[in-house]
């Protein structure tokens, strides 16, 4: 069954995969890859359980923590061309001493 | 026992992995973008929670820790993916997509600041919160 379960899963990481690479806009193509990172996890746990070993819901514990951090940090770099946040002049803070 | 806890589990991962399927049959055919991220966001967390949970029904909350895990990725999932939808959906408005009708004419909450007619007080502040 979990078989079953990991074919549903690999044809939809075909699909996103189809959306993403063909996707209008930009946002298109992130949340596809959102979605396939999130089939990802998924895959890794239905193999640990497929093949028996429990070690792989670490790495899916771990690909689920980067992949929404990554979509965040895809978001913002999209957003501000930036991932220091908006680039605005800024007035130059007095720098402290001893402070680097 | 064990046989009523493997139709369950059976029945619940099949569920997830339809719902997974739609989300990406979604994904591909939706007309614009708002459209897309909702399929998408149906798959990441009810697929992915059905799953989860038919998986759990194998594990056991046992000593082994297999089965905490499985509640770690769930719980995180379900905190991280519907955040994830929301900036991306914030970021793709506040980029001027317009949601998608299906007889073309704008939705109220378009977020195009030459539009005089647009006067959501809730939409004028999310824009210029957003450029803040």
């Amino acid at each position: 069954m979990e078989a079953t379960a990991s074919v549903f899963v690999l044809v939809t990481m075909a699909l996103a995969l189809a959306r993403a690479v063909r996707g209008p806009t930009v946002y298109d193509r992130i949340a596809a890859v959102n979605a396939f990172g999130t089939m990802t996890v998924l895959v890794l746990v239905l193999v640990g359980f497929l093949t028996d070993r429990p070690e792989f819901e670490d790495i899916a514990l771990l690909y689920g923590l980067i992949n929404f951090a990554g979509t965040i940090a895809v978001l913002k770099f999209v957003k501000y061309s930036s991932l220091a946040g908006p680039q605005e002049p800024r007035p130059a803070a007095p720098r402290a001493e001893g402070r680097r | 026992m064990s046989l009523v806890l493997d139709i369950l589990s059976w029945a619940l991962m099949v569920t997830g992995g339809v719902f997974c399927l739609l989300s990406g049959v979604g994904l591909l055919r939706f007309p614009d973008v708002f459209t897309r991220i909702h399929a998408a966001s149906l798959g990441d967390t009810l697929g992915a929670g059905l799953i989860l949970l038919g998986l759990l029904l194998q594990a056991g909350l046992g000593a082994d820790l297999v089965g905490i895990k499985l509640v770690l990725i769930l719980v995180f999932l379900l905190f991280t993916s519907p955040v994830a939808t929301h900036a991306l959906v914030q970021a793709a408005l506040l980029d001027g997509l317009k949601p998608w009708t299906r007889d073309g004419r704008p939705t109220e909450g378009s977020l195009n600041p030459d539009d005089p007619a647009e006067d959501d007080a809730f939409i004028r502040d999310a824009r210029d919160g957003g450029r803040r």
